[in-house]
């Protein structure tokens, strides 16, 4: 296979479309210095702050994650070895201890605490001299037991994380309120974790928590491509940021994000323009100024910003708005990375420093990487007193729990962990003392009293009474927080579904959503209908998200009953019908119908669900409202019609003759078009001459005419046959012509590839070129046929060259061959090799004469396309390529100039094409937005999602090759492509 | 095919599990040719042998001049279906679970192993579906196994242990589970006319093996070896397992299977078999690279055996 993407390279070259040849990473020569004084230069920060520097190499090595300690230090895990192992190489990466023992803000000590490790991910101390480890497919306990500051003692908690990609392997270690550590693992990783409880499998990305106390692992959030941060507000709620360029979003028990395999719905994140978020932090204390409290920080790695962003409750949820740039760089080994707060209430940032990201673009092996460097910076308010470490050590018990009343956040997590090390029958007695001389007309007087559950659930045992009373707080957090307690505690508390049942009948949606959750983890019928009762027409995502979940989570107990006539779903009951929905169920489809035609003012997306997954017979009742003249929903029918014909090729048995000549009166375009494509799927005879009138008509539109010329190819009758020759041969307009020649070849591909051929010939328009090649692409042997049949034949050089680029795109077998004899019959040009070589050295030369202003004027023309596919920062018309936003500050100059000139040399993670031929000969190309173990969902270039059933695919390929096509710039000289060049290299690049 | 393989049939059963038919068992001591290749199959169980090398000393110490080669592929988290080895090697991102089964078929066809100890059920004992899935799904690996390997031999699952934070009434149930699965993987070899070694029992009478409640440490691994020993009537080891010797041939035997770790399953998977394969070329070259340092740790083991 390489072979022969090399050969057709070379071919190429040798039919003009590659004006350049490839001057490989020839721009990073310009690599700036590891100088610290000239990064700190480069830094501008957000009036009334300040950034210095805390440590730096050669205190510390490539920082990961670094994490503060009881006693001030700083734990810090790096990775020198990142991206990959040497072979026969020894593990020898590090966990390192940072101090400032003379409290001036800059790191005096460094200790190795442990040097055996493998591109440790997170680091997480225990406070008694070790620390939790992300090592790999482990999550390891490092332990020091004779107090000599150096780890002697390696104990595996878990084991069987995926390691199938190094940035997504397990990483960020955090404590949560709660006492649970929480950590990530990204996309592409597979875990299988062996546990107590049974294993853990997660596909794909996701948020765990591990109960270090009784070891059990569970998994919080699926998705998010990178998720790379997590934190959590004052309230315990829960925000995970995405280093994939989705931003940071709002998680809780059971949510679900984006690409998480198997999994057909998910919530969008908060950010709207989407950074490249990696750590995130949410600001507390009394060092920075009160109105920054509860904002989020991010790093944004790829533009070398440091972002805030302001948060407001929204109904179940939050709103995110980004505040001015806190921190941003103009030095490009800047990668800010892990962000934290610190004991002096500073905030610290490490920074991967380097001028290479990720490990994808770039060689494994390159020499630019660098694998020494890495700085932390630490950022304070200008005029604003530093904070005093509290001696959680020395304190006694009271005091630790007065330091619960703390502003800082981290200051109240070290605080319940350090009582966690302290004798439980003597916390315990101490917390009910503590309860009962608060102040309740204290301000904080509820966030205190959850500080106390918190701290119970810490420490792993129960107290009920707390319980109880915290979910009676006056502020709606600490009502929502307490419901989150009572979800891991669940069947423990006797009356959990009462308390649940006032949860759920709260004002405050935080708090209904929670609950919602919570009904999750109990085993009967009960909790799923309390969680109906939270159900109402206008939820939001996440609220709505919840009860799908839970309804799905619990339809095992609640199902049953539905099948069994016990529980009889009415009409109007909206709720249960939701909850009916959400089961994807294919027996529930027939309670659905009834419920549908038993309702006044019934739920037309049920007509949706029985396309989906209804039955023949069930689909009867479709026709039925299909076929009964100026019924209200013979639209939605007609479309759960068609869901049930395309994605699964299941029909319906009666009515059909009656519903076909229903839809055919209606001039509603849309019903037109459906009617047109059933009437084939259906092969419905009658129909013919209809479709065939679609066809030919000159009045019909170009979507109706394409529906009916498919549908006709579905009955390949020689009759059908004849009647495309027919209107190929009577030159009528271009659309008609190709939708025929379409529809031709898949009865009868001879014939038709005689007559691409025959077209060929003519005055062509790239749009209709492509198309032609494109019906013979989905049919084995055409290319072969198609190459012969030009044999000796003359085409327009125009025509030839355009089919070239496109059957090159195609990727498929025998499209070498196919485009020679394009090359040959369209009399093409040889080019020299070595004149595209030495111009492309002098395009890179002249690189820095370039004018991004003009540039950006070209990159802009409609015939260059590249607003067709990209977006800018998240704006734009589609996904189809990478949102090119920041392609400057991530990318080298020239993996960019390689990009352009040879898309397919480097295809950027999940935008590979995939080409996939359909049992009935449909043909798609595009790339695999979702999959599952049954379904698959493909964008397509031209932008439109197409889902269908696994069963239904004949034959699938992952393409080599960019959907990008090649030589999209030759139509520029060459001070133009300077321009683009420069343009592009500059996006995202701070000032 | 099997019958090629398979001219003498043992049976072993030691333990005091229930048998279903103890009475036509045979006591017979396994023995090793020269250069025999060894497989260990299954999940955490051999996967955390990996870095002790406990097992893997004992048999070699039983056949110092028998020059065995010993592969693990243990994985966490593994099951008869062999859903852990899924990897979507076909270019999908994340591969079907009954993908990983054609993986492991492969991956004995190219090893070509003399024998394999196999150990399942652990995982399986927390499925929803029941026990005598399990007993089919055994079954149904075991016939492929068989058309690549004249040995198979069966290691039953072990209990939870107390005193790790695990709820107590939690073990109770699940060890009762855990027992059938170790039955049940009795009855499929007594069946199939393979062996069967019961580490349950055992296991089952002292609570000082684990180091997390479900994983033996490396005492508990030396444990096993020793019972896995005394079950297949191996010789007497050449040397005391505990001696300085040992200890040097279990180091290499430990840097062998971590080389050969890397091998099969290195880190960036997804780069060297999977859906980023075509983004790097070293990472696909470098893996089988490592060989050669396998190769000589290999002799190495060899002539630190040889020599006793």
């Amino acid at each position: 296979m390489m072979r022969n993407i090399k050969r057709i390279f070379q071919l190429l070259l040798y039919i003009g479309l590659l004006t350049q040849s490839l001057q490989a990473q020839n721009d990073l020569q310009n690599i700036p210095k590891p100088d610290l004084k000239e990064e700190q230069a480069s830094f501008s920060i957000v009036d009334g702050f300040e950034i210095s520097l805390y440590a730096a190499t050669p205190m510390i090595e490539k920082p990961v994650q670094i994490n503060f300690d009881s006693d001030g230090r700083l734990w810090l895990c790096g990775s020198h070895i990142y991206p990959q192992l040497n072979v026969n190489e020894e593990p020898s990466d590090r966990i390192v201890i940072l101090e400032d023992t003379d409290n001036d803000g800059v790191a005096d000590k460094s200790s190795i605490f442990y040097d055996k490790l493998i591109i440790p991910g997170g680091v997480l101390p225990d406070n008694q001299g070790g620390a939790y480890v992300a090592s790999g497919d482990k999550l390891i306990h490092l332990s020091d037991t004779d107090g000599d500051g150096k780890a002697d003692k390696s104990d595996v908690l878990l084991t069987g994380f995926g390691t199938e990609d190094t940035h997504h392997t397990l990483h960020r270690l955090g404590w949560g309120p709660g006492g649970k550590l929480y950590m990530l693992q990204g996309y592409y990783i597979s875990s299988h974790v062996e546990t107590a409880y049974g294993p853990r499998r997660l596909n794909g990305g996701g948020l765990w928590t591990y109960d270090i106390d009784t070891r059990r692992l569970e998994i919080f959030t699926k998705g998010h491509v990178n998720p790379w941060g997590h934190s959590v507000s004052y309230w315990g709620q829960s925000f995970e940021s995405d280093g994939a360029g989705t931003g940071f979003g709002h998680s809780f028990p059971n949510s679900v994000f984006k690409a998480s395999p198997g999994e057909s719905q998910a919530l969008p994140t908060l950010t709207p323009i989407r950074p490249k978020a990696s750590g995130i932090e949410i600001i507390s204390g009394k060092h920075f100024p009160p109105s920054w409290k509860g904002d989020v920080i991010t790093n944004d790695f790829r533009a070398h910003i440091t972002d805030r962003y302001s948060l407001e409750a929204e109904g179940s949820s939050y709103k995110a708005t980004l505040e001015p740039t806190f921190l941003k760089s103009s030095h490009k080994s800047f990668r800010p990375i892990d962000v934290t707060m610190g004991p002096d209430g500073a905030l610290y940032v490490t920074d991967w420093y380097s001028p290479i990201i990720q490990h994808g673009e770039v060689d494994f092996r390159d020499e630019r990487r660098d694998h020494m460097h890495g700085r932390i910076w630490r950022i304070t308010a200008k005029g604003r007193p530093l904070l005093q470490k509290p001696d959680y050590k020395e304190s006694s018990i009271p005091e630790l729990l007065d330091l619960l009343k703390a502003d800082e956040n981290w200051v109240r997590l070290l605080a319940k962990q350090t009582l966690k090390s302290r004798e439980a029958n003597q916390v315990l007695p101490a917390i009910d003392k503590w309860l009962s001389e608060l102040d309740p007309q204290d301000t904080d007087y509820d966030h205190h009293r959850l500080e106390a559950l918190w701290t119970v659930q810490t420490l792993n045992l129960i107290h009920i009474d707390l319980l109880k009373s915290v979910l009676k707080s006056k502020t709606a957090g600490a009502r929502s927080a307490a419901v989150r307690v009572l979800y891991y505690w669940n069947e423990k508390v006797p009356d959990a579904l009462d308390l649940l049942k006032t949860a759920i009948q709260d004002s405050d949606p935080v708090v209904r959503r929670e609950a919602i959750t919570a009904l999750s983890q109990f085993s009967s019928i009960e909790p799923f209908n309390t969680a109906l009762l939270a159900y109402n027409p206008k939820m939001d995502r996440s609220y709505s998200f919840a009860l799908r979940q839970t309804s799905r989570m619990l339809s095992k107990y609640w199902l049953p009953s539905v099948h069994n006539g016990d529980l009889k779903p009415k009409g109007d009951d909206a709720a249960l019908i939701f909850a009916l929905k959400t089961t994807e169920d294919p027996q529930v489809t027939q309670l659905l119908i009834e419920l549908f035609k038993n309702s006044k003012n019934p739920d037309t997306s049920i007509l949706t669900v029985i396309g989906q997954n209804g039955n023949s017979e069930q689909l009867n009742f479709l026709t039925e409202i299909a076929s009964t003249q100026s019924n209200p929903y013979t639209s939605d029918a007609a479309h759960g019609l068609l869901i049930a014909a395309k994605n699964r090729s299941v029909f319906p048995t009666t009515n059909k003759v009656k519903a076909l000549q229903n839809l055919f009166t209606f001039e509603n375009e849309d019903i037109q078009e459906i009617a047109c494509t059933i009437t084939g799927y259906w092969k419905s005879k009658e129909f013919i001459d209809i479709l065939k009138q679609k066809l030919g008509a000159p009045n019909s539109s170009y979507a109706i005419q394409e529906s009916a010329a498919q549908s006709l190819a579905m009955f390949n009758t020689d009759d059908i046959r004849k009647f495309f020759t027919q209107i190929i041969a009577e030159d009528r307009s271009i659309s008609t012509t190709k939708l025929a020649v379409s529809a031709l070849v898949r009865v009868d591909l001879d014939e038709g590839i005689e007559t691409i051929t025959y077209l060929l010939s003519k005055e062509l328009d790239k749009e209709t070129i492509n198309y032609l090649i494109k019906t013979i692409i989905k049919k084995e042997g055409a290319f072969a046929a198609l190459s012969s049949a030009l044999k000796g034949k003359t085409i327009a050089t125009k025509a030839a060259t355009q089919a070239s680029r496109f059957v090159q795109a195609s990727g498929r077998e025998g499209a070498e061959e196919l485009m020679t004899a394009l090359a040959k019959a369209g009399s093409i040009r040889i080019a020299s090799e070595s004149n595209s070589s030495q111009k492309t050295q002098a395009l890179v030369a002249k690189l820095n004469d370039g004018d991004a202003a003009k540039g950006k004027e070209i990159y802009h023309r409609p015939e260059l396309a590249c607003i067709t596919c990209h977006k800018l920062k998240g704006v734009g018309l589609t996904d189809i390529g990478p949102d090119l936003g920041s392609i400057g500050a991530s990318a080298p100059a020239d993996y960019i100039i390689e990009s352009l000139i040879e898309p397919s040399k480097k295809i950027k993670e999940g935008f590979k094409s995939s080409t996939i031929t359909t049992k009935n000969g449909d043909f798609y190309a595009g790339s695999v937005v979702f999959e599952d173990a049954n379904m698959i969902t493909i964008r397509t270039s031209a932008g439109a999602e197409i889902t269908m059933q696994k069963s239904k695919i004949e034959s699938r390929e992952t393409s080599k090759v960019s959907m990008m096509p090649a030589g999209l710039t030759d139509s520029l000289n060459e001070s133009e492509l300077i321009n683009l060049l420069k343009y592009l290299t500059e996006l995202g690049k701070s000032q | 095919m099997k019958s090629l393989y398979t001219p003498i049939i043992f049976l072993l059963v030691i333990g005091t599990l229930p048998s279903a038919c103890t009475s036509n068992s045979s006591l017979e001591s396994l023995d090793f040719k020269q250069n025999e290749k060894v497989v260990f199959l299954g999940n955490a169980f051999f996967e955390n042998t990996i870095a002790n090398g406990e097992i893997e000393t004992t048999f070699s110490l039983c056949f110092p001049k028998k020059n065995i080669t010993f592969r693990n592929i243990g994985w966490s988290g593994d099951n008869v279906y062999a859903h852990s080895r899924t990897r979507a090697r076909d270019g999908r991102r994340f591969g079907n679970p009954e993908e990983g089964f054609g993986i492991l078929i492969k991956q004995i066809t190219e090893l070509k192993p003399d024998k394999i100890f196999i150990a399942y059920g652990f995982n399986e004992s927390f499925d929803d579906a029941s026990i005598d899935d399990f007993g089919k799904g055994l079954n149904h690996l075991l016939e492929m196994l068989s058309h690549h390997c004249p040995e198979l031999i069966l290691i039953s699952t072990l209990p939870m242990e107390e005193g790790f934070g695990i709820p107590t009434e939690h073990i109770e149930v699940q060890n009762k589970e855990l027992e059938k699965y170790a039955e049940t993987t009795k009855k499929v070899a007594i069946k199939g006319e393979h062996r069967f070694i019961d580490l349950f029992t055992p296991f089952s009478k002292e609570n000082k093996y684990t180091t997390n409640g479900i994983h033996l440490s490396s005492k508990g691994y030396r444990k096993a070896g020793e019972l896995i020993a005394e079950a297949l009537t191996l010789p007497t080891p050449a040397i005391k397992i505990d001696s300085k010797k040992a200890d040097h041939i279990r180091n290499t035997i430990i840097k062998k299977n971590t080389l050969f770790f890397h091998r099969w399953r290195p880190r960036n998977d997804a780069f060297v078999y999977g859906e980023r394969k075509d983004e790097q070329r070293i990472a696909q070259e470098e893996p089988a690279q490592i060989e050669p340092f396998i190769a000589k740790q290999e002799a190495a083991i060899t002539v630190l055996l040889e020599d006793l």
